[in-house]
Parts: structure tokens; sequence; C-alpha cells
């Protein structure tokens, strides 16, 4: 069974620069329970549809689409309305935890305050919460932990705080952006670990935005990759490390370090006039002659969605 | 305690310069005290020499001079002919309070509708109260005054034009008090708001207020218990250096309202050439100042915690 539908959402910035494009016409089915992994190089677009779905971007952004929540459309709620959804029923965790924590107020106030907001329970019950809460969460100390502040921490101790902040109400989707971005192997290692273990526990589902391939593969059930603001393949985990379809998604691998370590050749193509037809299809080595000119669709095959005239 | 030494220190100094600065100053002190149409005799020079102590070493006198300021003496009035200290004393209380009413009331208001101003949209309603700020902003407070009291006490007549007395009714007080406090209280408010405004621009794009939203707070939430603190930060300063000048910070406004309080005599001694009165005001502000600073300081520990953890 699926908790979010997102039908058609294109995103557009209108800036100095022009009209940037930087979701286009993305449609996919979150499956509750399920861990998907969005993935894709920086500024493909990724980290818009995570805010999107929470309807947390700046006002220059133009949303169209459908984003459907239960019987609800996200895009279509009151902010009254949001804010009961969101930090309650879907989460969100930011990739630089020390800047996403209000620098001037104690740890436990941050997290406390999710139970005052959304529960309306008493100082000192929230306390309790939040105070076991860091428990939970490896903090050796939670009392001590309590009465510190962001910049007392380090990034992981911050990364570890969002992390229950995230999971504190049992909400039912965690969206992870990027979350062990500029934290060492090992950290990330146990960071992901601790989200995966509560994730089970509580039986949300997680939204995973990553370019981190390894990451990917080990905790995702599926992999969506992205594209210039396009999803160009959406793929159980296995299947699309096993076996990628669409060429970015094979050059993507073979320019790991663990493969082949073959760069793509050419740069990723600006989201302001992006190329006309297949947006992949000057750096793709098997493109058709129909890629330059025509736009493909995504299409169902072999229990995978794919965007390229190769599987036509 | 570092910071305690660095402002004791400060004081120290502060002291030792009001007590050189007039010795250092060109011609005799007697002559500067009788006016120069005088011819006195040596005898009577050395005599009131001797009266003033002024024929110790300057090292007896210094000591001498810690003492006196120790003990609030700050010398006597020529133009007056009483002690410098009481002359203070019975103007202190007013100028006081109505300075310090209007840094409150120009603080809270400056500081409320600033937040609110940079955390809106900038629609017209927004625009034009910046507009406003803005032109207060811009307006020296005695031209204020005189307009006001133009229009007020001169045109409507609702309020008195002078004769502040500090023994009327509360009433009568009140209404004596309204329109320095109100000229005092906008253009103080001015101030905060355009610092409050543009702070709190800044604050609006940071990332713990865009996680504030993901956590489900609402908008005046975000405002008041994220954003506010934080971008509160700046104004501390300056509220401290206008509670530092809360003396003489009303100078041109109590003279326009003829206004019985410090700005009014700081203005008389300074046509009067009464040095020692001068000399206890300064001593007096910069002492102020300082310990205002001290304060500020300390708030600021308060409010944020890494300015805290560099002690």
């Amino acid at each position: 069974m699926s908790c979010l539908h997102i039908k058609h959402l294109t995103v557009t910035f209108e800036t100095l620069m022009g009209t940037v494009v930087a979701v286009d016409d993305v449609s996919f089915d979150h499956e509750s329970k399920e861990t998907l992994a969005l993935v894709g190089e920086t500024g493909c677009g990724k980290s818009v549809i995570a805010s999107s779905i929470l309807k947390l971007l700046p006002d220059n952004a133009n949303l169209s689409g459908e984003i459907l929540y239960g019987d609800k459309d996200l895009l279509r709620l009151s902010e009254r309305e949001l804010a009961d959804i969101r930090g309650q029923e879907i989460s969100i965790i930011f990739q630089n935890p020390t800047l996403a924590l209000n620098p001037v107020y104690r740890i436990g106030d941050q997290i406390s305050e999710l139970f005052r907001v959304h529960k309306r329970a008493s100082s000192k019950k929230s306390k309790a919460y939040a105070t076991s809460l860091l428990g939970r969460m490896g903090f050796k100390d939670p009392e001590h932990a309590f009465h510190m502040y962001p910049s007392q921490f380090s990034e992981g101790m911050n990364q570890r705080v969002l992390i229950a902040l995230a999971l504190a109400l049992h909400p039912k989707i965690i969206i992870a952006d990027e979350p062990t971005k500029g934290l060492d192997d090992q950290l990330k290692e146990e960071i992901l670990k601790e989200l995966m273990k509560i994730k089970e526990e509580k039986e949300s589902s997680l939204f995973l935005i990553t370019h981190d391939f390894d990451a990917a593969r080990n905790i995702a059930d599926r992999v969506a990759l992205m594209y210039c603001g396009q999803i160009v393949e959406i793929a159980l985990s296995p299947d699309f490390f096993d076996e990628p379809f669409h060429p970015y998604a094979r050059g993507l691998l073979k320019s790991l370090p663990s493969h082949d370590f073959a760069p793509i050749p050419g740069a990723s193509p600006s989201m302001i006039s992006p190329p006309e037809g297949c947006r992949f299809h000057p750096r793709c080595a098997e493109r058709l002659e129909v890629c330059s000119h025509e736009m493909p669709e995504p299409i169902k095959k072999s229990g995978r969605i794919i965007r390229c005239f190769l599987y036509r | 305690m570092k910071k305690i030494a660095r402002y004791l220190l400060a004081l120290f100094i502060i002291i030792s310069i009001n007590f050189f600065i007039p010795r250092l100053m060109p011609g005799d002190p007697i002559t500067n005290l009788m006016g120069e149409d005088y011819i006195v005799s040596q005898e009577s020079i050395d005599a009131l020499k001797a009266e003033l102590g002024l024929d110790k070493p300057l090292l007896v006198q210094y000591v001498t001079y810690w003492g006196d300021v120790i003990r609030l003496d700050l010398g006597h009035s020529f133009h007056f002919h009483t002690e410098v200290s009481q002359i203070i004393a019975s103007k202190l209380f007013w100028t006081t309070a109505l300075v310090g009413l209007s840094i409150l009331f120009g603080t809270l208001f400056g500081a409320i509708l600033g937040a609110l101003s940079g955390w809106g949209k900038n629609d017209p309603k927004n625009k034009t109260l910046t507009t406003f700020f803005l032109w207060i902003y811009c307006t020296p407070p005695f031209f204020l005054s005189l307009v006001v009291l133009y229009v007020f006490a001169f045109k409507i007549g609702i309020f008195p034009l002078r004769g502040f007395y500090e023994t009327g009714t509360f009433t009568d007080i009140a209404k004596h008090f309204f329109l320095p406090v109100l000229v005092l209280s906008l253009s103080l408010a001015s101030r905060n708001y355009m610092i409050m405004r543009g702070s709190i621009i800044q604050e609006k794009g940071k990332l713990y207020i865009l996680y504030a939203r993901a956590k489900g707070l609402l908008n005046r939430g975000i405002l008041f218990r994220h954003a506010f603190k934080n971008a509160s930060l700046p104004l501390i300063t300056l509220v401290a250096l206008d509670i530092g000048f809360i003396i003489s910070g009303a100078l041109f406004v109590e003279i326009v309202f003829s206004m019985n309080g410090m700005g009014t005599l700081i203005f008389d001694a300074l046509l009067a050439r009464d040095y020692p009165v001068l000399q206890g005001i300064f001593l007096i502000i910069t002492i102020m100042v300082v310990v205002a600073n001290f304060l500020a300081d300390i708030v600021y520990g308060i409010i944020d915690p890494r300015v805290r953890e560099q002690r």
C-alpha cells in the first residue's frame, strides 16, 4: 500500500537569470514502510522534491501537480493544516544539522518543543520525553545532553538530535535529505544503522535523498534515479545495481571507484535552458536519432519505470 | 572575571583622565575662577590656592581627588553656589524618568514592529510603516520636538507649552511628560525598528527557521520563538548605550520642552562655563556608559551560549 502519490510534480523558480525548472513532471509512489532512495548528482532537483512534499520552498517557487497523502493533496492544504502534518506525520532530516538547530536554545528544549506543539504536553512531561529520546539516540548522559547547545555538539551528535526529532512522534513518512553528508564513513554507517533500526521499529517509511550509492544499495528497497529535474529510472534496489537500464544509470555506476572509475563525458546541463529532446542525449553513448528532438515519456518495463527510447 | 577586571581598569583610567584634563588646560585656575576682569593681590591668590588645595603637590591632589570621588563629592559650583552632587541629584530623577520611559517604549515598539515588518510580506501596509519610521529616523529629535510642540501645544493647545515643576499632581506630570516622551520614544523606536527589521530579514533565510517550520510551528510561533531571540542580539548593544547616555541623551528635547532636567543643566552650565558641574556630569556619564556596556556583556552571555563559552 502506498502512502504518498506524487503526480506530475513540477517546480519552477523565478530568478533573475530566468525560470529554473528544478523538478519537471515527476511522478512516483512511495509505499508505506519501504525505504525509497532518490539518487542523483548535486543540483538535479532531489532536495526540491523533498521540500515540496512539506511545502518548505521559498516564495519564488511555483508548484504544480499533486502530492497525495491519504486523501489530502499536500499542495492544496492551508498552512495550518500543513503544520499539523509537519513533524508529526511527515518529518524531515536536513543535511546541515548544526545549522538546522537554533543556536540560542538548548538541545533539550528544541526537542521538547515538538511535544509541546503537537501533543500540547506539559513542560515537565515533554522534558521527560525529550530526555528519554536523547538516551535512546545513544547519548550516554541524556540529562547532560538536554542542557547542551548545538554549538557544543559535533556535527554527528547534532545529526543524532535531528534523527531523534524526526522519529519522536512516530511519523508515517520520514524524509532524510542527505543525512550523512559531511560525516566520516564510520559515523555515516552508524547514523544510517540507527535510522534504519528506529524506522523499522516505528513502522515508518523512509524517503532517503542521497548521492551516496553505497548508502542507497545498503538500505534502500527501491531506487529512483534523477537527472536534470526528471526521474529517469525507478527500480528495486538489487535490480538497479545489478543491471541498470538507463544509460545514465550505467554511466554513473561505471564511474564509481569500485567499478571502472570512468566518468560520464560532458557536464550536467543548465536547468534554465535544458537540452531539447532527452535531457541526457548530449552525453549519452547510446543515443538514437529520435533522442535529440523528442522527449521520452516514462514507461513501465519489467517492473521498472524508465524514461528512455532504448526500451520503447 | 577577566572582563570585570577590564571594566574596572577602564573606570580607573576614565576617573583619572577626569582629574588631569582640567589641569592640562592652559591658564591659571584662579584666574579662571575669578574672571579676567578682577585684579587680585598675590596674597589673596595664594590664600585661595591654599584653600582649594592647589598649592599641594600633584600626587597629593590626586589622592585627595580619589577620596572625593569615593565620597561622591564632586566639588562646588560657582554658578549655582551649591554642591555639584546636590545639583545633579536634584535633576537626575526627572531626566531618568523621562528617558527611561522613552527607552522602554522605544525598544518595545521598535523591536516588535520591526520584527513583524521584517518577517511579513512587503505589502503596502508594511511599506507605509517603514517609510514612516525612516522619516522619523532621519528627523533630528529637536526638530521633531519643535514640530509637535507647535502643533499640539501651540496650535491645538491640548498640551502645555512649558512650566514643568516636579511638584504637580500625577495628571499634571503626565501632561507635561507626554510630548517629550512621545518624541524620544519615536526617535528611539525608529532606529530600533530599522535594526530589528534588517536583522529579522537576515535571520529569515537561515536553515533553523525552515527547520522550525518543518517541525510544525506556525508563522508567528517561528518569529517570536525562534527568530526574535537571535535577531535581537544587535539591538542589545544599542539599547545598552541608550541607557548609558540616559542622563544626557535628552539634551535638546529637554531644552525645547523647557524641562527641568539634566539636559537643561548641562546647557546652563555650558553657557556659564561652570566647569565643576560639567566635569561632574561627564564623570557620571562615562561611568554610566561603562556600566551599561558591562550589563550588555552580561545580557549577551545570558542570551547567546556562544558568547558565554568564549569567556
